[in-house]
């Protein structure tokens, strides 16, 4: 790989090609990887998007779940509600119905005693 | 990203020039390019596996360590920002996953399968997995002699503390300016050269025969 080199100031480029050590860790060159590197390197990425498309598919099939066991959820709760609001007013209306016909029930009891006070003063008695 | 990268453009530098070619080819990449990836892994994959060679003296784990830093390469596609130069970008990644790799090698207990005083280097064992020597032009004695000097010196450059080891392994191999160094080691470049100088004066003790002996020239 040649570098840039403008950075560098010339007496450090100097000095590093004057020093012995320096000469000396040319003779170790850098390893080279093999010819199927960049295949395999290639092959790994592919799998790790598919790993990363997996990750957002499933991640958007557990949005939906979410989702729509939420809904699902709402929509019981509401049912539930709405029934336990319809069962208490259907009984306050049983109540009403009741307290009206004991209201009635008593009235009628009232003008049935005046009714036997009045029959019994036309019933002739003497016969 | 892409008006950042064509302003660079502008400039004929060869390395500014390398470096907007490497920002295109991610930009390619983070619109699903594969094309772009491979050219961009070809470009790299010398330099990136030959500096986690020399990090580490272990070819395989290398070859692993360098694939990892093209998959984060891809991985970060979609996110990455052309502010810094990528070469530097790409080499903190090495930085980071080479240094990780050292503190779980420092925390397990590692048992070679072979062991290293009988591999020769071209065996692909010992220091590094190394080309071999060229017979033809060396005598016998001449190849031996220059392989045991590059065990020699890649032993050296193992036996240096981390930090001094990828600064010199970046300033020697890959002719990484100081102030590239000082970034990628995420230090200040007085600092990067007192690292470079102390592992210069190590290696100059480790090497001393040899360059007593002159057998390098």
């Amino acid at each position: 790989m040649k570098a840039d080199m403008s950075n560098n100031h010339p007496d450090d480029s100097q000095l590093d090609s004057n020093d012995p050590v320096w000469r000396l860790l040319a003779h170790s060159p850098m390893p080279q990887p093999d010819a199927w590197f960049t295949v395999r390197t290639l092959a790994r990425c592919r799998q790790a998007g598919l790993g990363m498309e997996k990750a957002h598919a499933s991640f958007g099939q557990a949005w939906r779940w979410v989702f729509g066991s939420g809904i699902g959820l709402c929509l019981a709760i509401s049912l539930l509600v709405a029934q336990i609001h319809s069962e208490s007013a259907m009984h306050s209306k049983q109540k009403k119905v009741q307290e009206a016909f004991e209201i009635v029930a008593s009235l009628g009891s009232d003008s049935d005693s005046s009714l036997n006070n009045t029959t019994s003063s036309w019933q002739d008695t003497s016969l | 990203m892409k008006d950042q990268v064509e302003n660079n453009a502008s400039m004929c530098d060869p390395a500014t020039e390398s470096d907007t070619h490497d920002k295109k080819l991610m930009v390619r990449i983070a619109e699903g390019d594969e094309e772009a990836l491979r050219h961009l892994i070809e470009k790299h994959q010398g330099v990136v596996y030959g500096t986690i060679a020399k990090m580490l003296g272990d070819p395989v784990e290398a070859q692993d360590l360098a694939q990892q830093v093209f998959v984060r390469i891809y991985r970060a596609a979609g996110s990455y920002r052309a502010t810094a130069q990528f070469k530097t970008w790409m080499f903190t990644i090495v930085r980071n996953l080479v240094f990780n790799e050292h503190r779980r090698r420092s925390r397990a207990t590692l048992i070679p399968l072979h062991a290293p005083e009988n591999e020769s280097v071209d065996s692909g064992g010992g220091a590094l997995n190394l080309d071999l020597p060229d017979h033809l032009t060396k005598r016998p004695d001449e190849s031996v002699l220059h392989l045991e000097m590059m065990r020699a010196v890649d032993e050296a450059i193992l036996l240096l503390p981390e930090q001094q080891r990828l600064a010199i392994v970046l300033r020697r191999y890959d002719e990484f300016t100081y102030e590239e160094i000082a970034q990628i080691l995420k230090t200040s470049v007085p600092a990067t050269k007192s690292l470079l100088f102390r592992a210069r004066e190590t290696l100059r003790v480790a090497l001393q025969d040899y360059l007593e002996a002159k057998t390098y020239s």
